[in-house]
């Protein structure tokens, strides 16, 4: 019986390790953690997201969205930390043969779409979150000792004809950064 | 036997219903879980984590089916070489038709997996063909190449407008009213959607828009895109989009009249698009757009055909292998048990019962067997009690048979008995010792070589002669040699028949007659001497007291010579009327012989009486007496007894003939439980011709006896239950032993 166990846990182990190979490579870059005179803002990077497929997948029209995930806790000795505040942030791109420019949308840029025609100008858009503002310098305790956590991800990607729904298990375009942490005291 | 076959029955029936309830249960999930599948692609619900879900929790599903079917067949496979290898019965057959299933359904399952493999990638590599491609980048060509010839006709149009603002000095603020109504003209002449005019700090000088076309979802260009134009004083391309149609739109700069390089104000220029037109280059463009990211997905696509594929050719192929399984245990099973069964009954266990339930050939055998068990059990039972009946008949055979062996080798009768071809089966002891024969060397031989020729003769004579079989018995009395004389016995031969008178034999019994005969003489004698006595003994008298009464009379009247022959014989009549008197007197006290009377007695005493009247009277014989230790009392008759000693005693002193030994001695016989009492003497003895003859009435060797003494001693102990034998007496003489037992036995009876 224990024999069986150890088995069935390898295989387990095996198929998720498959998984969480290629999220290894993405990984959160020139982290900042500043503030204005109200608020606590934030800078970073993905690096090592787009691979020659995801950017082959782009130019063929496949909507992409990366999603970011900033929260910021306040750390406590005997406790969970508690949650202060969080952020989701989403960019998008998609390009259009026809006029032959990438259309990003921004979360930070509400209602605005940016035309842009160069690929390298979109994966610099894509891949940076500038001046994020993650909460309120009122919202803060001086003297506490706050972290700031920091994912990004790729969304689950629309496959024409609802291929998404049968090839799920693709991970060509999956990406997970870990989370990044940046701690500071007020 | 029937109750547990009963309580099989019922379990199996339980079974099977169970089972029915879990297929329909199982059929109605399915079609329910199916519904819902179909529901949901019907109503197009837009559920892409719950399809996902659904599509991962059934591809796991059956993963983990596939994996449990391949764990589950292995495990089967790995159990069935094992079971070969021990050769259990049944396994060779399984194997086989395991390996029969394998193949029938891998050859056909690989061959359509690879004829599928192959259909799938040509039918891929036919979708997404070059031609197909080229097409559609053609068609998307043309509309961007519309797009493009749209953008450089408006810059045309708009580098137009731009020299003639510049050549008339439109910019100027004096010429602002000319400047609308220039740009009115030039909108109308080019069909444009609108034209705008900026001024070098983007401030909007002058704009024209075609009231026909709803211009209200577009914004005016950038801020962004006029300061490119305006700083670069270069051409900037706009195209924006709405549902009802694109509007292109182009920045042209308005240089100096003075300064050629000098940017003075821009012009925007926008033409729209239908969204009819638009529409369609749309299509073109989202076509190619699926075709491009489809074809990324050629090899995904491919590979997840090839999974699914493989996945169904692996279910194929384990179902059937499952199947091959399933259907060589309805075989091997039952034949398992039944040769398990078989191996029991032979081994004696009936307690066989096959619980199996199969409208087949096997089901029919299964039960035919369990028939057979049934009957064997019942067989057997009914054969174990016969068996009992027939050891206890037989012991009762046997006991029958030993207890008549123990009657025919105790009765005092001789048996002997042959089969039909004259061979002797049976002899019993008395038999033996009568006819002198072993019975060892007897037994299977034929009468004639047993019994002498004389008698072989005679019996033949029975035989031949037809009165044995008439009568079925014949009588004859023989006589016998035997070791002291011979033997009269009395053969009565009969014949043995069957129940169906088939001729089993001949059987014959021998009665010896001699201790009859001389009890018969004795008594004959006895009467005769009675009546010898009675007629004799009354002549006597008279006789003698006439002798008497002339010898009286006339003895002293005669002369000295007549008197003295007178004398003579008178005495002469006197003696011997005596002695025949006294010869009388025996006669008639041996034939009138007294019953005794037994009383218990001392031997010793008795004997001691008896040589003590003879002690005083001889003196040239020693007369010896041994006397036993402490002899128990026994039954006698003392006068009888003591008779008896004296006429013994009395042989004994006429044998010595007036000198010699004779010595009276007792003792006692622990083993035969009696008192031995013995007379011997060194005498003249008695001659073996003699010997048998010696206690008969009237036998003596005397000259002058009566012949009756002995016979008178024998008389006397046979009435005291006794024996009496004679013995030689070395070197020589004779000696006379009396045995009396000390328990008479007590024999009642009317």
């Amino acid at each position: 019986m224990r024999n069986k166990g150890i088995a069935y846990s390898a295989v387990l182990v095996v198929l998720l390790a498959a998984g969480l190979v290629h999220a290894q490579t993405a990984h959160l870059s020139d982290i900042v953690v500043t503030n204005t005179d109200e608020d606590l803002i934030v800078y970073f990077g993905v690096e090592g997201c787009f691979t020659p497929d995801m950017l082959r997948a782009i130019e063929s029209g496949l909507p992409t969205t990366f999603t970011f995930y900033v929260n910021l806790y306040r750390k406590r000795d005997l406790w969970v930390d508690e949650l202060i505040a969080e952020k989701e942030l989403r960019h998008s791109v998609k390009y259009d043969p026809l006029k032959r420019r990438f259309e990003v949308r921004l979360t930070e840029r509400e209602g605005e779409v940016l035309f842009v025609e160069g690929l390298q100008e979109v994966q610099r858009i894509m891949s940076e979150v500038a001046a994020l503002k993650v909460a309120k310098l009122d919202d803060l305790k001086k003297g506490q000792e706050y972290q700031v956590r920091m994912r990004a991800e790729l969304e689950k990607i629309r496959l024409p004809l609802k291929m998404h729904t049968v090839l799920f298990f693709l991970s060509l375009w999956d990406f997970e950064t870990d989370w990044h942490t940046m701690e500071f005291v007020y | 036997m029937k109750a547990s076959y009963q309580e099989a029955e019922k379990k199996d029936f339980l079974r099977r219903r169970r089972e029915r309830y879990i297929i329909a249960a199982l059929m109605v999930i399915i079609s329910l879980l199916t519904f819902l599948g179909l529901r949901m692609s019907e109503l197009g619900l837009e559920l892409p984590v719950s399809s996902s879900i659904l599509i991962f929790a059934l591809i796991n599903l059956n993963v983990i089916l596939l994996l449990l079917l391949l764990f589950l067949i292995f495990r089967n496979l790995v159990k069935l070489l094992f079971e070969r290898r021990k050769k259990l019965m049944g396994a060779r057959l399984r194997m086989k038709l395991v390996l029969a299933f394998i193949l029938l359904s891998l050859v056909p399952t690989i061959l359509l997996f690879f004829v599928s493999v192959q259909f799938i990638s040509t039918s891929l590599e036919f979708w997404f063909n070059l031609p197909i491609e080229r097409s559609l980048r053609t068609s998307l060509e043309v509309g961007q190449n519309y797009y493009n010839k749209k953008a450089e006709e408006i810059f045309g149009f708009g580098n137009n407008i731009s020299r003639l603002i510049t050549y008339h000095g439109y910019m100027l603020v004096i010429r602002e009213d000319q400047l609308e109504k220039f740009i009115g003209e030039k909108q109308r002449e080019y069909g444009l959607a609108s034209i705008r005019v900026f001024s070098r700090n983007l401030a909007l000088k002058a704009a024209i828009l075609d009231e026909g076309i709803d211009l209200s979802p577009f914004k005016d260009p950038g801020p962004e895109l006029l300061r490119k134009s305006l700083e670069e004083g270069i051409e900037v391309r706009d195209v924006q989009s709405s549902p009802h149609g694109d509007l292109i739109t182009g920045i042209v700069p308005v240089f100096s009249r003075t300064e050629s390089k000098a940017v003075v104000g821009l012009v925007a220029l926008s033409e729209f698009i239908p969204g009819a037109f638009v529409n369609r280059l749309q299509a073109i463009s989202r076509g190619l757009e699926e075709y491009t990211q489809l074809k990324i997905l050629k090899r995904p696509i491919k590979v997840s055909h090839l999974i699914t594929l493989s996945i169904v050719t692996l279910l194929i192929i384990f179902s059937s292998i499952w199947f091959g399984f399933y259907l060589s245990k309805g075989i091997t099973v039952p034949i398992q048990e039944l040769a398990e069964g078989t191996k029991r009954i032979a081994a004696g266990d009936y307690e066989v019962f096959i619980d199996m339930e199969s409208q087949d050939e096997i089901g029919d055998l299964v039960q035919s067997f369990n028939l057979m068990a049934t009957d064997l059990k019942a067989g057997k039972i009914s054969l174990e009690k016969a068996n009992k009946k027939l050891i206890k008949s037989n012991i009762e055979l046997e006991q029958r048979r030993l207890y008549m062996e123990v009657v025919l080798a105790n009765v005092a009768a001789g048996v002997v008995s042959a089969d039909a071809g004259g061979r002797i089966q049976t002899i019993n002891k008395s038999a033996e010792t009568m006819l002198r024969l072993d019975r060892e060397s007897i037994i299977g031989k034929h009468y004639t070589e047993v019994i002498g020729e004389e008698y072989s003769r005679l019996i033949e004579g029975f035989i031949k002669g037809g009165a044995l079989f008439r009568k079925g018995f014949v009588e004859r009395q023989i006589q016998l040699p035997s070791g002291d004389g011979t033997l009269s016995v009395r053969v009565h031969l009969s014949v043995l028949w069957d129940d169906r008178r088939k001729y089993l034999g001949l059987v014959a019994v021998l009665e010896d007659l001699t201790e009859i005969e001389k009890a018969q003489r004795m008594a004959a004698w006895r009467e005769v001497a009675r009546r010898i006595a009675h007629e004799v003994k009354n002549p006597l008298t008279p006789i003698q007291l006439s002798a008497q009464r002339l010898r009286k009379k006339y003895g002293e009247r005669l002369s000295r010579q007549d008197g003295r022959v007178f004398e003579e014989c008178t005495s002469m009549i006197i003696t011997q009327v005596e002695t025949l008197k006294s010869l009388v007197n025996e006669f008639s006290s041996f034939a009138r012989m007294p019953a005794v009377n037994l009383q218990a007695g001392n031997i010793n005493e008795i004997v001691r009486e008896a040589v003590y009247l003879y002690k005083e009277t001889e003196t040239g014989i020693r007369i010896e007496l041994e006397e036993a230790d402490e002899l128990p009392p026994v039954r006698v008759d003392r006068e009888q007894l003591k008779r008896a000693l004296i006429n013994l005693l009395d042989n004994a002193l006429a044998a010595v003939e007036g000198k010699g030994r004779i010595s009276v001695r007792t003792s006692r016989d622990k083993e035969e439980e009696s008192v031995r009492i013995e007379v011997a003497d060194n005498g003249k003895g008695i001659s073996p011709e003699n010997r048998s003859r010696l206690f008969e009435p009237y036998f003596s060797t005397k000259k002058h006896g009566t012949g009756l003494g002995l016979a008178i001693v024998n008389t006397i102990v046979s009435d005291h239950h006794g024996r009496i034998r004679m013995e030689d007496n070395p070197p020589k003489g004779s000696r006379f032993i009396i045995v009396l037992p000390l328990e008479i036995p007590d024999v009642t009876g009317g």
